[in-house]
């Protein structure tokens, strides 16, 4: 990614959580404007491709101000709550430790975002690009990943409840030592090469995964009830 | 570069009026006035994007300015700010401030 896409996908990163709001969409507009001019001016004056994009971000300041300076209305902040990161390029976006339960993350190229330690119950990621993703520690309850890529993403630790794959690229995936609770469904995955050696999960799961063909040598199954 | 946090605090109070300062003389799009004030202050003083634009939006919603999109050029579309009559009068009111408090403060300190 050149440093003009790393600069959108910096400035979007501040005002996704405010997509459907007329004033932030304009305000990201104007800022990312200011800072590829910034950029490219530096650039001109004979700095690396690192120290502009550096001196750039840095000329940004405090994050919280300019948010404040949306002036949201409580109604707007409660919208945003409700997250909507539907037909976004979010790629290197850094959603860690944040709480986006009944997110929808729809149509989007979200690749190498980290969802690190997020709560991510009810989202779903319909049609998206999610490679190189990180879902660490994340709450995975009811979430939904329907025809998206999830090439190279990493699943660690998640919580594994009513999580539903279908229709996805799990090709070499690495589930081991993961935990799926209960219901977890795999439904027309494409699973050649997943790993889910030590995994534990219930008959249910199982049987899915058993008719799409994976390797579950190792795997513990348990009676529910984790 | 002004590294201490005071004298960048003290300055920051006057960013209403370095920003009507610039408008005075002809619309300006936000690159600009960051890129002025660095220039016109010798660049000893950067205005951070977010204390520019809490200034904008605040002089916009006590109608000082007003705020129009020019035509999208090769990278995209810019937002120019216009001073208005009321922010010429409030700039030459801080001004006439700014005035008195230095001709007080350098008695003083």
């Amino acid at each position: 990614m050149n440093k003009n896409e790393q600069l959108k996908a910096y400035v979007h990163t501040i005002f996704a959580p405010y997509q459907d709001i007329k004033s932030a969409n304009e305000f990201e507009e104007e800022l990312l404007q200011n800072l590829l001019e910034k950029y490219s001016e530096h650039k001109q004056n004979g700095y690396s491709d690192q120290d502009a994009y550096q001196m750039t971000i840095d000329s940004v300041g405090d994050v919280s101000e300019l948010i404040d300076t949306l002036n949201l209305s409580y109604n707007e902040l409660e919208e945003a709550i409700q997250m909507n990161f539907s037909k976004q390029r979010l790629t290197d976006s850094d959603f860690q430790s944040v709480s986006v339960h009944d997110g929808k993350f729809n149509y989007s190229n979200l690749k190498r975002s980290d969802f690190s330690n997020s709560d991510l119950k009810n989202s779903t990621f319909k049609g998206s690009d999610l490679t190189e993703c990180t879902f660490e520690n994340a709450n995975l309850t009811k979430t939904l990943f329907r025809n998206s890529n999830l090439n190279k993403v990493t699943f660690n630790n998640c919580i594994y409840v009513g999580t539903y794959f279908k229709r996805c690229n799990l090709t070499g995936l690495v589930f081991d030592g993961e935990t799926f609770r209960s219901n977890v469904q795999f439904r027309g995955n494409d699973l050649k090469k997943a790993d889910f050696n030590g995994a534990t999960m219930d008959q249910l799961t199982y049987n899915f995964l058993k008719a799409s063909d994976a390797d579950l040598s190792n795997v513990i199954i348990h009676k529910g009830g984790l | 570069m002004i590294q201490g946090k005071l004298s960048s605090d003290l300055l920051r109070g006057h960013t209403d009026t370095m920003i009507l300062n610039l408008l005075l003389s002809g619309d300006k799009y936000g690159y600009q006035i960051t890129k002025l004030i660095y220039a016109n202050s010798g660049e000893n003083y950067e205005l951070k994007e977010a204390t520019m634009y809490s200034s904008l939006k605040r002089l916009e919603k006590e109608g000082n300015i007003t705020s129009y999109w020019g035509d999208a050029n090769q990278g995209g579309r810019r937002k120019y700010y216009k001073i208005t009559p009321i922010g010429e009068k409030t700039y030459k009111q801080n001004k006439r401030n700014w005035e008195q408090a230095k001709f007080i403060l350098e008695k003083l300190l």
